[in-house]
């Protein structure tokens, strides 16, 4: 069965596009800087940043970096996965929590969280500990806001099953509630996931000596763009890889919605 | 000089897998001015596409379309088109949805055209509902409103593509007769699609059968009955005779559609 | 409704007194001693001292009218990219992955380059806005428009409409909801853009504020800081919710 070329565009025309789009923007790029459309040290070029990338790789910094910068996202993320959905949960289950917890919350969500890293710096020093307290605060608030509305918007026909069945509360929970509202809790993860992504960078930016923030200050302080760009290219790559590693996990969860 | 002429008018569309579909084929009328001209058929026969090309929306294969004895070719005040689905804009007020065919024409002023548009929302029946939203009405209003916006810009074609069928029935039957009354105020050239014989026939000077797909005329009836007509015209023998001989027609298209090749609408 | 509504300010009244209770006679009685955490009281007195000295509202205009540049800014460019997109399906799919990848880079990681070109200060704190406001604005805007129902481009065409009038009375009034709702997120970004850059690249405007004073230690005047900033984020997007309701309710309930 032969498929036509224009059958296979016109079906995957998205993909297709796409990388066109991705392709041609690279080759824009490259031109730009060999042609000197603008100043090439400013801009940079492709073939510029994947020597980078290798000269990165092969000196073993690469993987530096990246361990640095994926432990402090692991222990950021866990904890404010572990600290926010039981809060989310009891803010969610239980109103008077959440009224008199909500202010706080809500204070938390609306404020600029960078503008705690210098009171974080007095508080806890410069290192590693701070970075992971600012990624965790980014965190935590999305968790915890995600984790109640799905605990909130539980249908309350199911609670008033869970009811008539006499179920004790911890039957209630763990058999009615939690799954529920755990998809609600996974997307909230997902979003989480890159906010603590972004507060792990931004830390690393401020003050570290390793990690992909650092490698980005190090080199931009030094003009060094090329390596500036192959930085942000594996900040990116890391968050396309932590978001779609936690929206397969929500697939599994989704299947019994669709 | 007929007011309305389809001359011989085909439209087919090429598919995807080569070849062409061929929706109408062939299609002949002749619709005189201020006649009321109800045209019923089996699914997929191409019904709706012919309001499009009277309306210039769309342009035939081949074959023309008169009107006036001038060619159609785009879409032009003397005609307007009521929607099955209303089409309303849902952020605009019931006074402000019939405004748009007449803001778009930029001939007339605001005042003139709230004039003309208070005029035909009192003769579709919606006084009071002028700052109503569409959300807010029921379906036969939606219509109405959908019919008012028609006739604001004064046309001297109304193109109706099967405009209650997203009506339940009792609203329908409501409908039908609140339109023969606007028409016989309005005195319009009607063209009115419908799946519905009963519609057909009720509302029909000359009834325009339509074969399967592709479409063509089957025949053409006319309807002697007199007007003013109310709905317990339905039972009455002239109206009943008419009906069973359209179903029969129909009848037979929708078996030939059935039986030979499958197409799909 | 009322008594839910009475609850809530009454529970959460008490709990955000308590909480300032609480660490205003935290450190007197040696409950925290590990840390400056200040105390209430010595924010809200270090709030007038910085007023009267100058040191707010002249920083808090800078940082303003940095972020109303960059936000103009992401308007003019993100509503016509937003409608573009979505009107063209062509380009929405081939810009896609760009844009996505330059989405989800956080903005700070590019204040190195953003400062060179275009400036310590001003310019790469407006870039930064402009950056963050963008996207929300243009990707709600093009969902907007993708959602439009064709059948209303129809009546328009029907009556004689061209283009122009489509896009005038169709696609703009329509796509106006969610496209609020993107201006909404877009201030949060911005503000959020405009501290994080000024905390980096300058030393003017509220986060320049902020910078130095976590430099110099001074826990006090950096807590009434970021109170102030906190209020700033508030209102912003208190206001613009607002802003958003009116329109909605200004059109129709119950649709969108």
């Amino acid at each position: 069965m032969a498929v036509s070329l224009t059958t296979l565009y016109r079906r995957n025309d998205a993909f297709f596009l796409g990388t066109a789009g991705l392709v041609g923007f690279v080759v824009v790029w490259e031109a730009a800087a060999r042609l000197q459309l603008a100043n090439p040290v400013l801009i940079s070029s492709p073939t510029s940043v994947a020597f980078a990338l290798k000269t990165w790789t092969l000196s073993g910094g690469l993987l530096r970096d990246l361990g640095v910068s994926l432990w402090e996202l692991v222990v950021a993320f866990g904890a404010s996965a572990v600290v926010g959905i039981p809060l989310g949960v009891v803010m969610g289950w239980n109103r008077p929590a959440e009224y008199a917890l909500d202010p706080f919350i809500w204070v938390l969500y609306s404020t600029p969280l960078v503008s705690f890293w210098p009171l974080f710096i007095i508080w806890l020093g410069i290192g590693q500990k701070t970075i992971i307290a600012l990624a965790f605060l980014f965190s935590v608030v999305q968790v915890v806001i995600n984790t109640m509305a799905g605990v909130r918007g539980i249908d309350p026909i199911l609670v008033r099953c869970a009811r008539s069945f006499n179920a004790h509360p911890v039957d209630l929970f763990f058999k009615f509630i939690l799954p529920g509202a755990l998809l609600m809790i996974v997307a909230g993860l997902r979003l989480a996931v890159g906010r603590a992504l972004i507060g792990v960078i931004i830390g690393e930016l401020f003050s570290s000596n390793a990690g992909l923030g650092f490698h980005i200050s190090y080199y931009g302080a030094r003009l060094r763009f090329a390596d500036v760009f192959a930085g942000l290219f594996m900040v990116v790559l890391v968050g396309i890889c932590t978001t779609q590693l936690m929206r397969m996990a929500e697939m599994r969860f989704i299947r019994w919605k669709t | 000089m007929r007011h309305i002429e389809l001359q011989q008018v085909i439209v087919s569309f090429p598919q995807p897998g080569g070849g062409e579909l061929r929706a109408v084929d062939g299609f002949e009328l002749k619709v005189e001015k201020g006649e009321f001209v109800t045209i019923v058929g089996p699914s997929g026969c191409g019904k709706s596409t012919l309001l499009s090309i009277v309306d210039g929306l769309v342009q035939p294969s081949s074959g023309q379309v008169l009107i006036n004895g001038a060619l159609v070719k785009g879409p032009s005040p003397d005609r307007a088109l009521v929607f099955q689905e209303f089409a309303l804009l849902p952020w605009r007020t019931v006074v402000d949805n019939v405004m748009l065919g007449l803001e778009l024409q930029r001939k007339y002023t605001k005042p003139q055209m709230k004039d003309k548009v208070s005029h035909y929302i009192q003769m579709v029946s919606l006084e009071g509902f002028e700052k109503h939203y569409p959300h807010q009405l029921s379906g036969g209003m939606r219509q109405r409103v959908g019919i008012a916006r028609a006739l604001a810009v004064n046309p001297e074609i109304l193109l109706m593509d099967e405009p209650f069928a997203a009506l339940d029935a009792q609203t329908r039957e409501i409908m039908s007769v609140e339109l023969q009354r606007i028409w016989e105020q309005a005195k319009k050239t009607v063209l009115f699609v419908t799946h519905s014989i009963d519609e057909a026939v009720y509302l029909a000077d000359r009834i325009v059968v339509m074969s399967g797909r592709p479409g063509r005329v089957k025949e053409i009836i006319p309807v002697n009955l007199p007007r003013p007509r109310s709905l317990s015209i339905k039972d009455e023998p002239g109206f009943v005779r008419l009906r069973r001989h359209i179903w029969d027609l129909l009848e037979q298209e929708v078996q030939r559609q059935v039986g030979g090749k499958e197409t799909k609408s | 409704m009322k008594e839910k509504t009475w609850q809530r300010t009454w529970i959460g009244g008490t709990a955000v007194i308590a909480f300032l209770v609480l660490w205003e006679i935290a450190m007197p009685l040696g409950l925290v001693k590990v840390a400056d955490i200040s105390r209430p009281s010595l924010v809200v007195k270090s709030f007038f001292e910085l007023a009267a000295a100058g040191e707010i509202f002249p920083h808090l205009v800078i940082s303003l009218k940095e972020f109303i540049a960059g936000f103009f800014l992401s308007l003019i460019v993100g509503i016509p990219l937003g409608v573009v997109l979505g009107r063209y399906r062509f380009s929405g799919l081939l810009l896609d992955p760009l844009l996505m990848a330059l989405y989800t880079m956080p903005r700070m990681a590019m204040m190195p380059l953003l400062v060179v070109w275009f400036g310590v200060g001003m310019g790469a704190t407006i870039s930064v806005v402009f950056l963050g406001a963008v996207f929300p604005i243009f990707i709600n805007t093009s969902v907007g428009i993708r959602e439009i129902d064709p059948i209303w481009v129809r009546a328009v065409r029907s009556f004689g409409g061209t283009e122009w009038d489509i896009f005038k009375k169709v696609f703009l009034p329509g796509a106006v909801p969610p496209m609020m709702s993107g201006i909404r997120l877009g201030v949060g970004r911005g503000i959020l853009g405009m501290v994080v850059s000024e905390m980096y690249a300058s030393t003017a405007g509220i986060g320049g504020q902020i910078a130095n004073y976590g430099n110099s230690f001074r826990t006090t005047e950096l807590i009434t800081l970021i109170a102030i900033v906190s209020l700033l984020g508030f209102f912003m997007v208190d206001l613009m919710r607002r802003v958003e309701e009116r329109v909605r309710r200004g059109r129709m309930e119950g649709w969108q």
